[in-house]
């Protein structure tokens, strides 16, 4: 009986784990045993030989520590010497290999660093209060209107906060979205402040930024204001701002006291604030006055720091006391939910409420992706380089091997090296990092310093990696090159050494994922670019904006202003409305319509008589407001979508009366106008009034010619002097900026796109000129030899491309249908897409095509025309 | 005096009857034949092993043989210090004995 008999897999396990001076006793041992139980029968002895071994494997015979111990004590200074020297001489050698790989691996590992980075930003979105995961926004869903809303009324915060123990601290937050004007009172500099907020006291101990200076203590009493860092830097330069007013010119007047200086909110923070002010103000002398414990409006968010576990109970006792203070229509159901701080960045947003842009899983998931592709594309480019060497490093392994190398050190070798180029990689790719760093800062809405690349996570992180790399990367060529037979390496003509088949593996596979990154890439930047160019249903290139915060000093002068600039040829229609065009906040109340019975929250603004004009609004029925007929100062004008969810034609809507619950307006709807965006683009288009009120304007906006802005806006200045005087502030805002802004963070995440596609067009390109490389130095002679027979350089170069045609053919195949699944994704979440067009698909192909063909064609050109001589001469 | 199991002082013993013939295979063959129990071979290990750690055992590597397909043996013998142990075992063994009175079986 021999050996052979044994079973493979338990003798290999017995023969892996077992201490080296005992192998030889036990296998002998339990082979006898096998030989003798055999005779009895060959199942049962194989199933003792199974169990024998597994008991073999105690602490007693396991010398797999040992063995690794011996091997990392096997590795002395003398053979780090002659590796090093090896190696050295390898890369002076092959400068171009080594190059290739280099390059390759660093611009992966940065690219993954720095979208890690990106990545690490957006995941810890609101953790930096030390609370974090237990506060939570309480959110409130309308059945009527089917919308949600990050606010809650009012009423909510004191009443759970007085009712409720399982609440630690709680605050309301009121903030505005548009920009507030204030002066401070000792320089009388104006400014306009667009993070200003209405807090209770107790925000500080729910969000514990750090206190610069300033008595917390003192917060507590009303007409007190907190203020940023910077904003305080911006006011008074280098002077303590403690104890220092500010007028806030808002839609009242009031003078704040300056009491504490706070930490800037960090970027990665769901809301940032400049101005924080004690909602108690409001409550004194504005409009807050009767709303501070009012139920029936939304408009406040509720932040609530709840005890853990008692999480619904707070739920449950909000929800009891929405459906029973709720109580300006009974009919009105609101769902009350709560969500994690921590959570509102990442989760699928509130459809009113929400004070920055969201971000969601399928981006992050998007770029962790792309990161970890790029990095695999760098190793492969690696890989491929050492294989690639292979055959020229073959005679030395082959010399090592004859001269009593063993398999494991020509490995251990191979190792060396591999760590060593990862580690120059890793140093040179945390160079480039940090050079990068600030461009990264452009693209993202965060702020990177270069204590996030040496803080002791990240580099601990960065050098778990590329040890993690250098071994995943090593170990294919470390096997690959110890394998081979010695004798066959020593053999003079080896240029058949094998590898080629992983190395077009993955060539084909860096051409598979360049190609998809550029279809995504041609698609989304499509996709943003039809977002940008969208009809809006009115110009916004022409209109500019100046806010007048419902100045009821200003609003009578309007028309005076108006008529100041009707002379100018440049200046066309002005009007006045509740919103700048585009903002991200609407107002919504309960309107009743004539003929039906419930109460519609319906988005709503506003306007002067001119609105209509002067965007330019298009009319489907009736007519728009007109300043000659007095009953059109309370008109109503509906848009396309309202009329719809009446059931209504256009035409059946006109001279209905419809009256507005909450500001109490009734009027006769006199117009329809087709729909138009007068949200971003990220909202799909809702029911909408607009009507003439006078006592609600808050921003002044007119159609200016392009030629000569400067001129235009210096006489809007000057006219604006001229009417309503030096006191109120002159600020103005292109509507077409305002809209470019809307989509900042969609271009940036385009733009970071698309930086990495071309990098990973880069590295593919890299690893096919390395691969054509190879293949044409490898058939140097051949292509020689051919020549001489007759050949001419045409044909050698068809001959040397059609390999790697085919490789790319394939790649192409298996990305298109990918690219277009994925695509196809990515754009339902669109509420307004492109469809994806075939050409972007022909491009592709095309673009990869050429640059694949230069690549290779350069090389193989050079070969063909090379002097046959000198081929055929060489050994 | 060291203290000894039953399994221990078993191998002890067959380690001394089969003088240059004991080594684990043989050593559990024995046993079965004679105890009528089944022992596995790496149980047998860690008895020699525990024992030749206790000096109560001493082994050498014999020379490769064709039915281990080339592998060598380990041959266990008895030191003297073992010796004593199982000795004064059958002493202590057989003054209990003397005190058992007869019985027919």
């Amino acid at each position: 009986m021999e050996d052979q008999d044994l079973p493979k897999l338990p003798l290999r396990f017995l023969r892996w784990f077992c201490k080296e001076e005992l192998i030889d006793e036990i296998e002998g041992d339990l082979f006898e045993a096998y030989q003798y139980r055999a005779q009895k029968g060959i199942k049962g002895a194989r199933f003792k030989f199974y169990r024998e071994v597994l008991q073999s494997f105690n602490k007693r015979n396991i010398g797999i520590m040992e063995r690794y111990q011996n091997t990392s004590l096997g590795l002395t200074w003398s053979m780090v010497q002659q590796y090093s020297k090896v190696l050295i001489r390898t890369m002076q050698k092959s400068k171009l290999y080594s190059s290739i790989s280099i390059v390759s691996l660093t611009l992966g590992m940065a690219c993954a660093g720095l979208i890690y980075l990106y990545l690490k930003k957006e995941l810890s979105f609101d953790t930096v209060y030390d609370n974090a995961d237990q506060i939570y926004r309480i959110n409130h869903f309308s059945n009527n209107s089917n919308r949600s809303f990050a606010f809650a009324p009012t009423g909510m915060v004191p009443y759970l906060v007085e009712n409720l123990d399982g609440i630690e601290h709680a605050t309301r937050l009121f903030k505005y979205r548009r920009a507030i004007p204030i002066t401070v009172t000792s320089t009388n500099q104006p400014f306009n402040e667009a993070d200003f907020g209405w807090v209770d006291p107790t925000f500080f101990e729910v969000f514990n930024l750090p206190i610069i200076s300033g008595a917390f203590e003192s917060f507590k009493r009303p007409y007190t204001v907190m203020i940023s860092e910077s904003a305080a830097r911006r006011y008074l330069a280098d002077k303590n701002p403690i104890g220092k007013a500010i007028t806030y010119n808002g839609e009242y007047e009031a003078t704040l006291e300056v009491v504490g200086v706070f930490q800037d909110f960090p970027s990665n923070t769901s809301f940032k604030l400049d101005l924080i002010s004690n909602f108690e103000t409001c409550h004194q002398t504005m409009w807050a006055s009767g709303w501070v414990k009012d139920w029936n409006n939304m408009f406040v968010s509720a932040f609530v720091h709840i005890k853990p576990g008692r999480e619904e109970d707070v739920l449950k006792a909000a929800q009891a006391a929405i459906d029973e203070n709720y109580v300006s229509s009974r009919a009105h159901q609101w769902e009350t939910s709560i969500q994690k701080l921590t959570d509102i960045h990442l989760q699928e947003p509130q459809d009113i409420g929400e004070y920055s842009s969201q971000n969601d899983m399928q981006t992050i998931t998007l770029f962790a992706a792309i990161g970890i592709i790029i990095m695999c594309l760098g190793c492969f480019n690696f890989v491929n380089m050492v294989t690639a060497q292979a055959s020229q490093r073959a005679k030395e392994v082959g010399v090592r091997k004859v001269l009593g190398s063993r398999r494991k050190q020509i490995s251990q070798q191979t190792l060396f090296e591999t760590i060593a180029f990862v580690l120059i990689s890793g140093v040179l790719a945390w160079l480039i990092m940090s050079i990068l760093l600030p461009y990264l800062e452009c693209l993202t809405i965060h702020s990177y310093d270069i204590e996030d690349i040496l803080s002791l996570s990240f580099i601990s992180g960065f050098c778990a990696t590329i040890l993690l790399i250098a071994f995943l990367a090593g170990a294919y060529p470390a096997l690959y090159l110890s394998k081979i037979n010695s004798l066959f390496l020593m053999r003079k003509n080896h240029t058949a050494v094998g590898g080629s088949k992983v190395r077009n593996v993955l060539v084909t596979l860096q051409f598979t994922i360049t190609s998809g990154l550029v279809i995504c890439t041609l698609i989304v930047f499509l996709q943003m670019r039809y977002i940008q160019n969208r009809d809006l249903g009115f110009d916004e290139s022409t209109i500019i904006s100046m806010p007048i915060q419902n100045d009821q000093a200003v609003i009578p002068k309007i028309n005076a202003y108006r008529n100041e600039l009707s002379s100018f040829s440049g200046i066309g229609n002005l009007t006045a409305a509740s919103h700048e065009m585009l903002s991200d906040y609407t107002y919504i109340s309960n309107f009743s319509i004539q003929g039906f019975d419930d109460l519609r929250k319906w988005e709503r603004y506003t306007v002067e008589q001119n609105y209509i004009n002067t965007f330019e609004l298009e009319l489907v029925a009736g007519r728009g407001f007109d300043s000659s007929i007095p009953s059109d100062s309370s008109a109503f004008v509906l848009n396309e979508s309202a009329i719809e969810a009446l059931n209504l034609t256009p035409q059946e809507a006109l001279n209905l009366n419809i009256t507005d619950r909450n500001l109490n307006v009734t009027g006769k709807v006199i117009g329809v106008v087709k729909d138009f965006h007068y949200r971003s683009l990220h909202h799909d288009i809702q029911p909408f009034v607009m009507y003439v009120n006078w006592d609600r304007l808050d921003y002044i906006s007119v159609q200016l010619s392009t030629n000569d802005l400067v001129r235009n806006i210096e006489l809007l200045e000057e006219k604006w002097i001229d009417v309503f005087g030096e006191s109120v502030p002159f600020f103005y805002q292109f509507l077409d900026q305002t809209a470019l802004d809307l989509y900042q963070s969609e271009k940036n995440e385009s733009m970071l796109f698309s930086s990495f596609s071309s990098l990973s067009i880069l590295l593919g390109a890299l690893g096919l000129f390395g691969a054509a490389l190879f293949n044409t130095e490898r058939r140097y002679k051949e292509i020689g030899l051919r020549k001489v027979l007759g050949a001419n350089a045409m044909q050698l170069i068809m001959m040397i491309n059609q390999n790697f045609i085919k490789m790319l053919f394939v790649a192409f195949i298996v990305a298109a249908p990918l690219a277009f699944l994925l695509m196809d994704d990515w754009l339902s979440d669109f509420a307004y897409r492109i469809d994806q067009p075939v050409w972007v698909y022909v491009i592709t192909i095309f673009v990869i095509f050429t640059l694949a063909s230069f690549t290779v064609s350069y090389l193989s050109w050079k070969a063909a025309s090379a002097n046959p001589v000198e081929a055929i001469k060489t050994e | 005096m060291y203290k000894v199991g039953s399994l221990e002082e078993m191998v002890m013993l067959l380690a001394a009857a089969m003088k240059e013939d004991a080594y684990a295979v043989s050593i559990a063959h024995e046993y079965t034949q004679r105890t009528k129990n089944e022992i596995s071979i790496p149980a047998i290990h860690t008895v020699l092993k525990r024992l030749e750690d206790k000096g109560l055992l001493s082994s050498y590597e014999s020379v490769p043989t064709k039915e281990r397909g080339g592998r060598k043996k380990r041959i266990y013998t008895i030191t003297t210090a073992g010796y004593q142990v199982i000795h004064e075992l059958r002493n202590q063994r057989e003054e209990i004995w003397s005190l058992v009175p007869k019985m027919n079986i």
